[in-house]
């Protein structure tokens, strides 16, 4: 079967990066020479923003913090506003990624077979032994609650690595501004009967992105989110 | 404890409508708040004077509900304070929902304009 070909836009949320963002965006400007780099920077007190025009970035800056799903919220409507990618790469700016997962990642979509895709951290085991472990448990925990209220089979739904069709990044209405936004999209592609599906994907651990993400306070949180549009309170599936 | 004729929390109940309605001028002064809401509050005050002035009206109500007066104003509070905390949280989200568009409408016009 013959592929399209494969035009990227990158949405990179950052709150305070100034010690990864600019190597983040090397990385991925020297795999990715030519596509989009959108950088959403979230009210950061340091560098973040300067650092992400100097290379190349397009920056969204929001005047204050307002979270992590506000973020990829602005990342996803300015990239399909600025350019005609046909596929948006969510992307975090800890360097908890390596840009050469992407490819495996758009594979499916531009063959045609997935309309969005999730970079999982949990389909490959022996890495999983570099992931602290209250992110294991915390993980585990919290794509139990995803799979039960949104009706999925993921196996990591808190990861920042996913690809997007242009369809499916226009039809997902996120709500949540904070960390519920991992577990909001994946409801909101079932919503849409969108097809998901998973690619192992590598993940590195420091001290830094180590200590970032979920905790229990944002685990209710994302469980009190998931059941208000189970429950039909927010809503859900339209735009 | 009684002061004069009052009890103690008789007259804290005056003292909290008096601030209450302190504040709810001076905010719809400032322009912090909008006449409905100075006005909700002026009458939530009223009410809390009322009863704290004179208890035995509240036997009205008490024949309804419930035997004590006390109670009664008990679960009326309780049920009041349940809807304006609901009110708040409503508000609340309106608020942040509002300013994160806002938010998000001038971080994209301004990444637009820059990058033409």
């Amino acid at each position: 079967m013959k592929m399209k070909k494969a035009k990227l836009a990158f949405v990179i949320p950052a709150y305070n990066e100034e010690v990864s963002i600019g190597r983040t965006l090397k990385d991925i400007r020297k795999k990715f020479p030519g596509e989009k780099i959108f950088v959403v920077n979230d009210g950061s007190k340091d560098r973040t923003g300067q650092i992400a025009k100097k290379e190349g970035a397009v920056v969204f800056s929001h005047l204050i913090n307002r979270g992590l799903g506000a973020s990829l919220t602005t990342g996803i409507k300015g990239a399909l506003q600025m350019s005609d990618a046909n596929v948006i790469i969510t992307f975090d700016a800890d360097l908890q990624h390596e840009a050469n997962d992407v490819r495996h990642l758009i594979r499916p979509i531009m063959e045609g077979k997935a309309d969005a895709v999730i970079g999982s951290r949990f389909l490959n085991e022996k890495d999983l032994e570099m992931m602290p472990f209250t992110k294991l448990v915390g993980n585990y925990f919290l794509t139990g609650i995803t799979n039960f209220l949104s009706s999925t089979i993921i196996t990591d739904s808190q990861s920042g690595l996913r690809a997007l069709s242009r369809k499916s990044a226009g039809k997902i209405n996120i709500v949540s501004d904070k960390y519920a936004v991992s577990s909001e999209i994946l409801h909101e592609l079932e919503g849409n009967r969108l097809r998901v599906v998973e690619i192992p994907i590598k993940a590195i651990y420091d001290s830094r992105s180590s200590t970032k993400g979920t905790n229990i306070k944002s685990g209710i949180h994302i469980f009190l989110t998931l059941l208000a549009k189970k429950l039909g309170i927010m809503a859900r599936y339209a735009k | 404890m009684e002061i004069g004729t009052f009890s103690t929390i008789q007259a804290l109940a005056v003292l909290l409508a008096a601030v209450i309605i302190y504040y709810s001028r001076a905010l719809y002064q400032k322009g912090n708040f909008s006449r409905k809401d100075s006005w909700t509050w002026y009458g939530f005050s009223i009410i809390l004077v009322l009863a704290a002035v004179l208890p035995t009206y509240l036997d009205i109500l008490s024949g309804i509900f419930t035997r004590r007066s006390l109670d009664t104003l008990l679960i009326f509070g309780l049920l009041l304070s349940f809807g304006l905390i609901f009110q708040l949280y409503v508000r609340l989200q309106q608020t942040n929902k509002d300013v994160t568009e806002l938010v998000r409408k001038v971080a994209i016009a301004l990444g637009q304009k820059r990058k033409k």
